[in-house]
């Protein structure tokens, strides 16, 4: 059972993906037509945030598996 | 405005409920024993759910209400740039404070200062994290004063009363319940917070628009250039955005509200679901659109969404709108006072005065700062002129980023010690200072936030001189880990 100190590869993947986004995809979600009736970067601002609450959830689960294995394994070696 | 006295006695019934609810919050979750762990970090007992709704009041602060929509009314779409650094931010929280937690839980720090003495077996060290955190905090404090008073000034009550009172009840609660106070008065400001901003949102386009869509329209037709980012400002909104979610999580507060949590998996759970609060954020920018249509040529943005609010619904509703941010001001500036209160106790006075003080006149001490730090802010407020409290603030967001070298980068690799620590600091402060100079005190050089000139001048001094020395021992990997 492989065990992480710092974090999953993934983990730190899925939660550079909101940063880098909003960083550097600026001029993609610049954008100021209509959707529904809402700007299309208000849009993305909510979208982003349900989608910070996904990858962010994702991130946790993978984290708590690798909790339970550093525990398991530290219970194994005393 | 309003010249009788129901707008007088709706703001005091505000103030009279936090002080209610601050003093009896002493009981909530009781302490066991009188310790500054217990005063300040409420033992670290709070479960996720009450670490949420006390890190909403640190981080979505009364400040936030005003000057937020202010900034969509000055310079229009820019204003988004808060709202995207508050979604980078939890990402950073998740990956950061659950180490420190266990790190902090294990060794019984209070203070970040503490973790740094520690780690870098350096007590000047310390003492810096302090000195910078409560720099950073005093100006933070004093905007959260601005929020009542451009509140008060329309509610024909003398803002200096008001805020006196505020003041002297945000000081007598916290130091007779410590963070229990701000935990227990959080609730009381979301419920009422979250409530004035979705009534509004709804309100507001509707009755003067007909709806968001004719509001937008009207945003795209005669504000064309508030309607978007300017093109030549991306680099600058993305450095900004970044380099402010950077800063966060170092502030002396929002770390302090992050030590309250009885373990690192309620952090990482807040850090999951804080996204969900962003979402006000965007509403709340949304009201610096409307207030572009209902209150053109204001001159002080930061009035514009309580002019807004005054022109719409007059005297009475405006003071109870002006209760709620009044009492959004009064939760983050507890918690920033506690919180600065601790790094001058722990890693000025402890470490550089009186190693040998009690726990007991530690946290003594501690309340006795916090009525001195919450009085400094005020006099800084009376004092000082707005637009230079401002900058301040904005400065201290760029110094506390420089921590990051003692703060963040030694929850991952233990190869940084104390000499290219403190020397990457100090390049780091320096050029920011340097820059600041330069661009004459603008936070914007060659586009880019100058907080972030100051981390990439750290990250080069970190690779020129980690290497020449060798790694620090005193806590090893396996100590920020869950136990």
């Amino acid at each position: 059972m492989r065990t992480y100190k710092r974090y999953h590869p993934v983990t730190w993947l899925i939660l550079l993906i909101p940063i880098a986004v909003l960083s550097f995809g600026i001029k993609y979600y610049n954008d100021n037509r209509l959707i529904f009736g809402i700007s299309a970067m208000v849009w993305f601002f909510i979208l982003m945030d349900v989608i910070t609450v996904i990858l962010t959830y994702a991130a946790y689960l993978i984290e708590k598996k690798n909790i339970k294995n550093i525990k398991e394994l530290k219970s194994k070696h005393g | 405005m309003a010249n009788n006295n129901i707008p007088i006695i709706i703001v005091f019934s505000f103030l009279f409920l936090v002080a209610f609810a601050g003093f009896l919050s002493k009981k909530f979750e009781a302490a066991k024993i009188d310790s500054l762990a217990e005063w300040s970090l409420a033992g670290k007992r709070f479960g996720a759910f009450i670490v949420w709704f006390l890190l909403g009041g640190d981080i979505y602060t009364a400040y936030t209400l005003l000057a937020v929509p202010g900034l969509a009314y000055n310079s229009g779409a820019f204003a988004f740039f808060a709202v995207s650094y508050v979604i980078m931010e939890y990402p950073i929280l998740f990956l950061t404070i659950p180490r420190l937690w266990n790190v902090s839980k294990k060794y019984n720090f209070i203070t970040a200062g503490d973790y740094v003495e520690k780690v870098f077996d350096s007590k000047f060290l310390g003492a810096v994290v302090a000195l910078v955190g409560i720099f950073a905090e005093l100006p933070y404090i004093g905007l959260q004063i601005f929020g009542m008073r451009y509140m008060l000034s329309l509610t024909g009550l003398k803002p200096d009363i008001a805020i006196a009172v505020s003041l002297m009840i945000v000081i007598l609660f916290t130091i007779f319940s410590g963070i229990r106070a701000a935990a227990v008065t959080s609730f009381i400001k979301d419920f009422f917070i979250w409530g004035m901003v979705l009534f509004l949102i709804i309100f507001i386009p509707i009755h003067y628009f007909g709806g968001f869509g004719e509001m937008f329209s009207w945003l795209n037709k005669n504000q064309p250039s508030k309607s978007l980012i300017p093109s030549g400002g991306m680099v600058t909104f993305g450095t900004l955005a970044f380099g402010s979610a950077g800063a966060l999580f170092l502030y002396p507060h929002s770390i302090n509200g992050a030590y309250t949590s009885k373990s690192a998996d309620a952090i990482r759970k807040n850090a999951v679901f804080m996204p969900l609060y962003n979402i006000m954020l965007i509403f709340i920018t949304v009201l610096g659109f409307a207030a572009l249509y209902v209150v053109p040529g204001i001159k002080n943005s930061n009035m514009a969404v309580p002019m807004m609010l005054y022109k719409t619904f007059g005297p009475y509703i405006t003071a109870f709108f002006g209760g709620i941010i009044i009492l959004g001001s009064m939760v983050p500036a507890s918690i920033m006072a506690l919180s600065s209160a601790n790094l001058f106790t722990k890693n000025i006075y402890q470490n550089l005065i009186n190693r040998d003080i009690s726990d007991r006149s530690q946290e003594i001490m501690s309340k006795i700062a916090v009525g001195f730090i919450i009085a400094l802010a005020l006099y800084l407020s009376i004092m000082i002129n707005p637009l230079l409290i401002i900058k301040l603030q904005l400065i201290g967001g760029m110094i506390i980023l420089q921590l990051f070298p003692l703060i963040f980068l030694p929850l991952f690799t233990n190869r940084v010690s104390k000499i290219p620590a403190a020397i990457s600091v100090s390049g780091g402060l320096f050029t920011v200072f340097y820059l600041l100079h330069i661009v004459d005190w603008n936070i914007i050089y060659k586009k880019i936030y100058i907080g972030l000139w100051g981390i990439f001048t750290e990250i080069f001094l970190l690779l020129v001189f980690t290497f020449l020395f060798k790694p620090v021992e005193n806590i090893s990997l396996d100590d920020y880990l869950d136990a």
